[in-house]
């Protein structure tokens, strides 16, 4: 019989996450007979602040033949550093890289980093599993779409891969019991309800990503959310953009399921994320079974929401976030410090808006000029200066210098330890009691 | 940037600050004081003020009631002089009073306890201040609070405005406010404070400069108090009428231009920014009523 060639899956974490794409790559590939008869899968998930060398070894020790990284901005540069160490002690070992720093990609990374064999360039499921079966049948990689990999006469780039029709096909990880939810995951269950986003905002990956959004249906949901719920699961994050603006069908659905499985059982956390603009009075009845929201506001400068390609209208936001508030749960607004078209003194109107709204909390995040979005592409459009290393913080663009960029910082800190600093009321991460 | 509304816990103060009205005094009851808490608008955002007012006894029963009825921010002011300890904090934080403001009057036990006349008040500010940013065990537990220093400026400490930055860096609080009391030459003061102010961004305490008119701190409208909040304001001088601020500045007091004069002051033409901060000004500016009651509660010349 032939010997199994053995894949060891890794991502590098920050503390309190898991990976649920790693699951999701292993559990498609095995739909393959061919890879379930002769690959043997392992998934490895260190801390991203453990000693490389100690991360080098615990994947070694399965004697891969086949290692795949999932990248992502917060642990490409020690990736690549355990990538570098395995090549050096294993020149064999194939190496593939994936994951939202590797797609759209405006960094070469296959011509900067010779230990790296493959790039998986977009969706992964369908790549990944076409080169197992190219790797067992040792076979060229030339037809596999969606891929950069090394040939004969170079780097070679193949056709972008078609996303797949319905994400129903890939097996939940969940229910086969892949992931273990502890209590020191701060997001607790990932609740995965579609791909993509309709809308296109230039600083984020979502919506370049995908041209259409896809979902997973809810029977499915019903069955994961049971299963996590069964197995005494009380946090739940919703990874879905646009989850609380859909159709009324798909959120009074999720708002059965949370009724049936979470609330019989006890107090539960559940968030979700929202365009609070979008919200109509006739649905906010479905989202009575949330217990966070996460509303991104991102800007109210024109000039900066026409450059993030967004649109604004900030009495429907006020009403939007007046709706939430009458929900009585935690809404965060978010803003980003640094856009092209702000400045200082412009970010603070952006945060007085927000305070005036009487959120639970306020995040104001510094912009990360992110690999593969719209943003990043036309950084010289907008004179974006960013750090080259990850997370590509901002530091001037056009309309914000330097140095009111770090005023912008530091004031942001504060005025968020000001608004923040509130007569206690639920906080994300502790298990709300919705009524 | 957050707005508040005050209530005053009654003057109690030994300090004998020349550029303070409130001196000795008694506390307020707590029935008087539910009954302005009854009268405030909403949402709930409080301060409870006046020179102690964390000595109140009825500051923990009243914040209690201001939690019942759905306060969402209480801030409180505290002394050096000693009335608040760890049982006392604990007691309030626990009680959902997470912001504190404190007043310093210089880095130096000489400087503060000169100005207060109390012997030993600075040894208090350094005690409060090393409880309310490092904490106890207890009170730790129940989060740590934001933490404002106020620094009054008059004659007595204007030659130690630049030296406040060493001190901050080791008591670390939130923000640090340089409020003008209006008894030095504001020149004076803002060449003492732009020594002191790109140290207190680099340690992450930010600056505030309140009661400073915008044409005498060109380059650092960053920290105007007027794009943040409401501002105590003086009638219009003359030289402030053809000034792009004239609406949204603390101007100059009547008094101040008496003793000083105006050469500090002229009227903001151009600047950069200009329609960015009268749009930021315009939405932090209260209603003209408002700001006459507290003109008035603070002693203004209006």
């Amino acid at each position: 019989m032939k010997t199994p060639m053995v894949v060891v899956l890794v991502s590098l974490n920050r503390r309190g996450h898991y990976s649920l794409a790693l699951h999701y790559l292993k559990r498609y590939a095995l739909l393959d007979k061919e890879i379930k008869r002769h690959v043997r899968f392992h998934v490895v998930e260190p801390s991203v602040e453990d000693h490389t060398k100690w991360m080098a070894a615990r994947i070694l020790m399965y004697r891969p033949a086949v290692v795949g990284f999932s990248c992502n901005v917060w642990n490409i540069v020690r990736t690549l550093k355990v990538a570098r160490l395995l090549k050096r002690a294993c020149p064999t070992v194939r190496i593939v890289c994936g994951g939202q720093e590797m797609t759209h990609t405006c960094i070469d990374y296959m011509g900067l980093n010779p230990c790296l064999d493959v790039r998986v360039d977009g969706e992964g499921e369908g790549p990944f599993s076409e080169l197992l079966k190219r790797y067992l049948a040792e076979a060229p990689l030339d037809d596999v779409r969606g891929l950069q990999f090394r040939g004969s006469g170079g780097v070679v780039t193949t056709p972008p891969a078609d996303p797949l029709a319905d994400l129903n096909v890939i097996p939940s990880p969940y229910l086969h019991g892949d992931i273990v939810i502890r209590p020191e995951h701060n997001l607790g269950m990932m609740v995965e309800t579609s791909r993509g986003c309709r809308y296109k905002c230039a600083f984020c990956f979502e919506g370049g990503r995908f041209p259409n959004v896809r979902c997973f249906s809810m029977e499915r949901v019903e069955d994961e959310i049971s299963a996590m719920a069964r197995r005494g699961v009380r946090t739940y994050h919703v990874l879905d953009p646009i989850l609380a603006n859909a159709d009324p069908g798909r959120l009074e659905a999720f708002h059965r399921i949370v009724e049936k499985h979470l609330r019989p059982r006890g107090p539960y956390t559940l968030s979700v994320e929202v365009h609070a603009e979008l919200l109509r009075p006739e649905t906010m009845k479905y989202l009575r079974s949330f217990t966070a929201f996460d509303v991104g506001l991102q800007s109210i400068t024109p000039e900066a929401l026409r450059w993030l390609k967004r649109s604004l209208s900030l009495d429907r936001f006020r009403e939007g976030v007046r709706l939430l508030g009458e929900l009585d749960r935690q809404t965060n607004l978010y803003l980003i410090l640094g856009l092209p078209g702000e400045n200082f003194f412009r970010h603070l109107n952006s945060i007085r808006f927000c305070v005036e709204q009487n959120a639970s909390r306020l995040f104001l995040n510094h912009l990360c000029v992110l690999n593969g979005t719209a943003l990043r592409r036309e950084a010289e459009r907008t004179q974006l200066r960013f750090a080259r290393t990850p997370p590509y913080v901002a530091h001037s663009n056009y309309s914000f210098s330097e140095l009111d960029m770090q005023l912008g910082h530091v004031f942001g800190n504060t005025v968020m330890r000001e608004h923040d600093a509130q007569v206690r009321g639920p906080v994300f991460g502790e298990t709300g009691v919705p009524p | 940037m957050i707005r508040y509304e005050a209530i005053g816990m009654g003057a109690c103060c030994q300090g004998r600050c020349g550029f303070c009205r409130e001196r000795g005094g008694a506390y307020r009851d707590l029935d008087s004081l539910l009954a302005e808490l009854r009268q405030a608008h909403r949402p709930l955002n409080l301060y409870f003020s006046s020179g102690h007012a964390a000595g109140n006894p009825a500051l923990a029963p009243l914040a209690s009631q201001a939690v019942l009825e759905g306060a969402r921010r209480l801030k409180v002011k505290v002394s050096g002089a000693g009335r608040l300890d760890a049982d006392l904090l604990a007691l309030l934080l626990a009680r959902g009073v997470m912001i504190y403001e404190i007043e310093c009057l210089g880095p130096t036990a000489a400087v503060h306890d000169g100005i207060t006349g109390i012997k030993a008040s600075f040894r208090g500010v350094e005690r409060t201040l090393d409880l309310l940013v490092r904490g106890t065990a207890r009170t730790r537990a129940c989060g740590r609070p934001f933490v404002s220093v106020v620094m009054p400026v008059c004659e007595g400490n204007v030659e130690s405005v630049g030296v406040m930055k060493d001190r901050m860096k080791a008591w670390r609080p939130d923000r640090l406010v340089f409020l003008n009391t209006g008894t030095v030459a504001v020149s004076r003061v803002v060449f003492e404070l732009r020594s002191s102010i790109s140290a207190l961004v680099v340690d992450e305490v930010w600056p505030v400069l309140s009661g400073f008119p915008f044409c005498a701190i060109p380059g650092l409208e960053h920290f105007a108090q007027e794009l943040y909040d409401r501002q105590v304001s003086h009638p219009a001088a003359l030289f402030c009428q053809n000034c792009l601020f004239s609406r949204h500045c603390c101007g100059v007091s009547g008094a101040y231009l008496a003793e000083h004069g105006a050469a500090d002051f002229h009227a903001v033409v151009w600047h950069r920014y200009q329609e960015d901060l009268v749009q930021l000004m315009d939405r932090a500016a209260p209603p003209s009523a408002e700001l006459d009651r507290e003109r008035l509660e603070r002693g203004g010349d209006a």
